[in-house]
């Protein structure tokens, strides 16, 4: 057996610790889905006036939001490596 | 919004970058508490092991809240945008969940136009508040701007259409 479902109270922490990594990554699609939305209503509010540069809003938008996502996925696979397979370290 | 008058787009910016300078700090401060937790717990994973437990879980927890609100600040900031038309000033105040702003002035409301750079940081580095009167007795939430990039020159731009108009 695994040294981090070695003991009821290792299970109980595992289940524990990959709940709180679920909870994050359901935070991130929402936060991400309701960001879109406003960008988009953004979008629609300057499409109505004439000559508008929105190329820069479109990049902002995409950048922070890969960014996010990037950190977001960064953060789940690395605390949840070291859990399981360096558990010495953390 | 109408756009069988064609209306004309001035300009349109966000609001001054000093807004991300508070949120980058606290994540700072949190991050390095977060790793510090971290390390306790690897310190103590054979001698303490509930206390590593503990440790490891609030470590945790406090990273991932550190991170998505981090986010939520960056994410939300970054919506706030000021369009000038030749029509109206349009200001959009947006955070996630939260709220969803739009104030707008028309141009043949306007009275006058007034900035405020207040402090050493608004004066070196060029932002300020910018406040649209339009005729009221008091100040309304809702016409001053605040963190506004170079605001003598927004102000400027808005004077120079409200004398076309």
């Amino acid at each position: 057996m695994a040294p981090i479902l070695a003991t009821p109270g290792m299970v109980l922490m595992t289940i524990v610790v990959f709940c709180v990594q679920l909870v994050s990554l359901i935070v991130m699609t929402l936060m991400i889905f309701e960001y879109h939305h406003i960008h988009v209503k953004r979008m629609d509010l300057l499409s109505a006036f004439e000559g508008v540069q929105r190329m820069h809003i479109i990049w902002r938008c995409r950048f922070l939001v890969i960014l996010y996502a990037a950190m977001t996925l960064m953060i789940t696979i690395g605390t949840s490596y070291l859990y399981l397979f360096q558990p010495h370290i953390l | 919004m109408s756009t069988q008058n064609h209306e004309r787009l001035v300009d349109a910016f966000s609001t001054h970058w000093i807004k991300y300078s508070m949120p980058v700090f606290v994540l700072f401060v949190l991050l390095m508490t977060s790793i510090l937790l971290f390390y306790f717990a690897g310190l103590s994973t054979h001698h303490l092991m509930w206390l590593s437990h503990i440790t490891l879980l609030l470590a945790l927890v406090l990273l991932v809240t550190v991170h998505h609100w981090f986010f939520h600040r960056i994410l939300s900031d970054g919506m706030d945008d000021v369009i000038i038309t030749d029509k109206r000033v349009i200001f959009l105040d947006s955070s996630l969940w939260l709220r969803d702003d739009m104030h707008e002035i028309k141009l043949t409301n306007i009275q006058a136009v007034e900035t405020r750079k207040h402090g050493i940081l608004q004066n070196i580095l060029r932002y300020g508040s910018l406040w649209i009167d339009t005729g009221g007795s008091a100040i309304d939430a809702g016409e001053v701007i605040p963190l506004v990039p170079h605001p003598h020159r927004k102000a400027k731009e808005i004077l120079e259409l409200l004398e076309m108009s």
